[in-house]
């Protein structure tokens, strides 16, 4: 049995030999070869050459060919902005400062001809020709609710609670575009579809099943028909909203490491869904030893009862600059776990000692905003936490200080380490957690803010 | 081989009084018009019909969009076959142009047309408005050949100049003239020669999901005093409004740009009456003023559609 079939047997809910492993080589693809991200997402034959690497390195049961949220947003007039080692993020939000949200033409949804479609349609036929028969390909769409953040900014979040019907309206034409992208990616060889929604975990579930399942859900039937495989990306901690997602009918959940995996696939197994994950993308994969990848992995196996169902993943997409022997050692992991444990027998984790000091948070001289974040830029979840604080610092100006804490750099781990920060995006004002995972609307953040202002 | 020009403009900038003069000017030659409306209500093609000129017209959508596209190629290849000497595409107020070339240039179904380039109509008064908030605009400078920056009339030296300074940005080798009511010199159209042509790079193809439309059905018998209220009621906040009405016994074409309400009575026989295209875009609160002209005026609209 190959690679795929172990994986294509696993989203069919059947027992399979080993772990299906799925890395998700997005901009890392292209550090393999020395390409920037911005070269391998808009480059067709520098893509091509670099998932043949990650197919070659990582041996993987399957692999995205794109990992780029931004695509669809791009087709619909958002412009990006390109980092050398990150996806493109969103620079500005079309609808965003409008009044009242207002769905636009159906006539506006991408075509095959639109944005860098025809360039990601292209790598995917030459994937599939170059290696679709042992390793299954995953098409990335922008999921739903994600896009109309891109396209409507944070207002998205005011939107809800003000007009319900206008948000109801407006995420069907997200899903339609999610509908046509998979259509089109289908056609192009991709053996899954995988809606990418990461902001999932930014609202509650009761927001989920008002606004969220009816367009997932008619979305995963649509894969289904179309005889694909389906998997719900979501990053950040999504833990409530699991069991939600999980009524949508997926064939299979993705999460990272915000999320409890343990207890999470004792839900998807309730529902026989497949679940994928979740291997911490900056603490083990970015830097963490080889050693402790692998530890992670066979720690994750030993402790979970029953493997059926499950596949192992990043988190979400790979930071750019993991280091190679880091992947390839949770490569070894799930290939050869009994030797692996054998290396790990004497292994203890590192823990490196960085001093941080902490601001003395009773004696501020003005309020003090702390965004904690696994990186603004990269993260979507976390660029609107972000976008919600610098929203706040333009309306406050000098009366409030405020600053971003990246996890990718080690200072920042130990930092949230000392003050305990329990998962991320966090945003603390005084030193106290205000908002944990989930983005406050405009008045709540000012409202916090206000209430600490001597 | 039959020439074919691109006319290009954004809402208002005076496309179909252009049309005319330049049809005029190419009086010795058989001509084919093919126009091209964003609204499903052809109004400009029933302008037009009374010059004579043998005309398409394709509605409904911009024939540069994916979703008219098809219909482009089918009615261009008909056109061809009657071997004009010159074909003239005017293309819809909203449309993105960039793939002109592209679609031209596929030899193997359009082997007898030769591109003479594209001719962009600026509304002077209007431009530095719209040239803000209207995605297209730039787009339509970008392949333009000619420049005719129109109504220079009803703007300022400094205006025209500084339109001059965005045309120059964009489209640094088009020829750039002023005119007023859309008129063309003949020795203007030597530049829009196919000697200097933008490179052909990739383009990126994108929708501006900013653009709104509204189909206003009007009910019958309207006072002429009472449209113009109702319709200044929310003029500010949009590009266009459009369209034929009748009021008092005779028929009425309504047609704005911008803050100006303009209806003037109108002798042919058009095929809708009563219908008024509203366009307009990026942040104009358009919805809003229009559901308070509604209020106000409860015996004007019939029903409204996107």
């Amino acid at each position: 049995m190959n690679q795929k079939e172990i994986l294509i047997k696993t989203l069919h809910h059947e027992e399979t030999e080993q772990v299906a492993w799925v890395p998700f080589a997005g901009v890392h693809a292209g550090s393999l070869l020395g390409y920037t991200a911005t070269e391998v997402l808009q480059d067709g034959d520098k893509l091509f050459e670099a998932l043949m690497e990650v197919n070659k390195l990582y041996k993987p049961a399957g692999q995205p060919v794109i990992f780029d949220l931004q695509v669809e947003a791009e087709c619909l007039g958002c412009k990006l902005v390109w980092a050398d080692d990150a996806p493109p993020s969103v620079a500005n939000h079309p609808m965003e400062g409008e009044e009242e949200l207002e769905t636009p033409c159906y006539c506006t949804i991408p075509t095959k001809e639109s944005g860098r479609i025809p360039m990601i349609m292209d790598v995917m036929r030459r994937m599939k020709e170059a290696v679709g028969d042992t390793t299954a390909l995953y098409g990335l769409i922008c999921g739903p609710f994600t896009l109309a953040t891109h396209l409507r900014g944070n207002d998205i979040f005011m939107d809800m609670y003000d007009d319900e019907d206008a948000v109801i309206e407006f995420l069907e034409y997200c899903d339609a575009i999610a509908m046509k992208m998979a259509e089109y990616y289908i056609e192009a060889g991709m053996d899954v579809i995988a809606v990418v929604d990461p902001l999932i975990s930014q609202i509650s579930s009761d927001h989920f099943e008002m606004f969220m399942s009816a367009p997932f859900k008619k979305l995963f039937d649509h894969i289904r028909e179309l005889g694909a495989l389906s998997s719900f990306f979501v990053c950040g901690d999504a833990t409530r909203n699991i069991e939600v997602m999980c009524q949508t009918g997926p064939d299979s959940i993705s999460i990272d490491e915000n999320v409890d995996l343990l207890a999470a696939k004792a839900i998807t197994d309730k529902y026989n869904v497949a679940l994928g994950g979740n291997i911490p993308l900056t603490t083990i994969m970015l830097h963490g030893t080889q050693q402790d990848n692998m530890k992670f992995v066979i720690d994750l196996l030993d402790n979970m009862p029953n493997k059926k169902n499950f596949i192992l993943a990043p988190g979400c997409d790979m930071p750019y600059a993991v280091p190679v022997e880091n992947t390839i050692g949770v490569v070894q992991a799930i290939h050869e776990p009994d030797s692996v444990r054998e290396i790990l027998k004497n292994y203890v984790a590192e823990d490196e000692d960085i001093e941080v000091e902490l601001p003395d948070y009773e004696h501020l001289e003005k309020p003090l905003v702390e965004v904690f974040t696994l990186d603004s830029a990269t993260c979507a979840a976390c660029t609107y936490m972000m976008g919600a604080a610098n929203e706040a610092k333009e309306t406050f100006g000098d009366a409030i200080d405020m600053i971003e804490y990246k996890f990718t750099i080690k200072e920042n781990i130990a930092r949230c380490k000392k003050m305990g920060v329990p998962n991320l995006p966090s945003m603390y004002i005084n030193g106290e957690l205000k908002f944990r995972s989930l983005v406050p609307a405009k008045e709540e953040l000012e409202a916090a803010i206000k209430a600490v202002m001597k | 081989m039959s020439k074919l020009y691109l006319i290009t403009g954004f809402l208002g900038a005076g496309k179909t009084t252009f049309l005319k003069n330049f049809i005029n000017e190419l009086s010795d030659f058989r001509l084919h018009l093919i126009i091209n409306e964003f609204g499903k209500e052809g109004v400009d093609g029933e302008i037009l019909r009374e010059l004579g000129t043998v005309l398409d017209e394709i509605n409904n959508g911009s024939i540069f969009c994916s979703c008219r596209l098809d219909k482009f190629e089918e009615v261009l290849g008909k056109a061809l076959s009657g071997k004009p000497d010159i074909i003239i595409v005017e293309a819809s107020g909203l449309s993105n142009p960039m793939n002109v070339r592209k679609i031209l240039n596929q030899k193997d179904k359009f082997s007898d047309v030769e591109y003479m380039g594209s001719i962009c109509l600026i509304d002077a008064r209007q431009f530095l408005k719209v040239y803000e908030t209207a995605v297209v605009i730039k787009k339509q400078l970008a392949v333009s050949d000619l420049v005719l920056i129109n109504k220079t009339d009803l703007a300022s030296k400094e205006q025209i100049e500084e339109i001059k300074g965005i045309v120059k940005m964009h489209r640094p080798g088009a020829g750039v003239h002023t005119t007023t009511y859309g008129r063309i010199e003949s020795s203007w159209l030597n530049p829009a020669a196919p000697a200097d042509r933008q490179p052909e790079e990739p383009i990126l193809q994108s929708a501006d999901i900013t653009l709104k439309k509204y189909l206003l059905r009007l009910k019958p018998g309207q006072a002429p005093g009472k449209l113009q209220k109702f319709v200044e009621m929310f003029l500010d906040d949009t590009y266009r409004v459009k369209g034929f009405v009748e009021a008092d016994g005779e028929i009425y074409l309504v047609d704005c740009v911008g803050s100006i309400y303009k209806a003037e009575k109108f002798e042919g026989k058009p095929e809708h009456i009563n219908d008024l295209v509203v366009l307009s875009g990026n942040g104009l609160p358009v919805r809003k003023s229009l559901r308070k002209a509604m209020e106000w005026y409860p015996e004007i609209v019939e029903e409204i559609k996107k």
